[in-house]
């Protein structure tokens, strides 16, 4: 299993991921680090993102949006306030207007990303992502309800896989 | 909360401080009797906290499924006419 172990905390109201890759340490940075790897990662195929900004550097930013089936544009930025390539990366995660302007009024997260290299060879990574309230979290959790990103999405995947088999063979 | 400093090896100040920080997430709520100051669990928080959370993780159990395949790509490019 690629996900090795989650941890919720709630009272924290922070939730840790550690993965288990078997790419060495730079490859797995590009994922981060690279606009064109970032996109095919970061939304879900009802959701593919778009990064128009990456810069991993103190103070530098990324700027996305995601282009839903309805063909709305929910966009969103990084602020980068930490970094030490290969290994770490903190930044603030936010929402932003149809402009990519950020959204003073939306809610943020925190983000830390550590990745270290494997004794047996491979990639480890840590993501943790810490909320500052229950209310933003649960803001954040509806808009991605709205817009169909949190809800299931392996489910979501399942319902493209199997459409995407049906309209084939309907096509030949 | 004199009988919360009593079950936890802490000063009363740092149990003041430890509630103050769960009253801030919304975690606990304080209420006055007479001299005393109840702190009571919010289950309902917790929960919602925790489903909130649960959420969160299926969405980046998805994120890190779509990067390993996109780490195991790299190997098949090979493969491909």
């Amino acid at each position: 299993m690629t996900v090795t172990s989650v941890q919720k905390d709630p009272e924290a109201l922070t939730l840790t991921i550690d993965a288990q890759f078997d790419a060495p340490i730079e490859r797995v940075w590009r994922l981060w680090d690279d606009p064109r790897q970032l996109e095919q990662w970061w939304g879900p195929p009802a959701y593919p993102a778009t990064v128009s900004l990456l810069d991993l550097s103190v103070g530098g930013t990324m700027k996305y949006h995601m282009t839903g089936p309805q063909g709305d544009q929910p966009h969103g930025w990084w602020r980068i306030l930490e970094v030490d390539r290969p290994r770490r990366l903190r930044f603030t995660s936010g929402f932003a207007d149809e402009t990519g302007e950020p959204n003073p009024h939306m809610p943020t997260m925190l983000f830390e990303v550590q990745l270290s290299e494997r004794s047996g060879g491979g990639t480890s990574m840590i993501v943790a992502i810490e909320f500052s309230s229950l209310d933003e979290m649960t803001q954040i959790m509806s808009m991605g309800m709205e817009e169909g990103i949190t809800l299931a999405m392996s489910q979501i995947d399942n319902i493209l896989a199997g459409s995407v088999g049906t309209s084939g063979g309907d096509s030949a | 909360m004199t009988s919360l400093a009593v079950l936890y090896p802490m000063s009363f100040a740092a149990i003041q401080k430890h509630v103050a920080v769960l009253e801030r997430a919304e975690l606990v709520s304080k209420r006055r009797h007479g001299r005393e100051q109840l702190v009571r669990a919010k289950v309902e928080t917790v929960r919602r906290a925790f489903d909130l959370l649960g959420q969160y993780e299926a969405l980046w159990r998805d994120r890190v499924d779509r990067m390993d395949q996109l780490l195991n790509g790299d190997h098949r490019t090979g493969d491909t006419p």
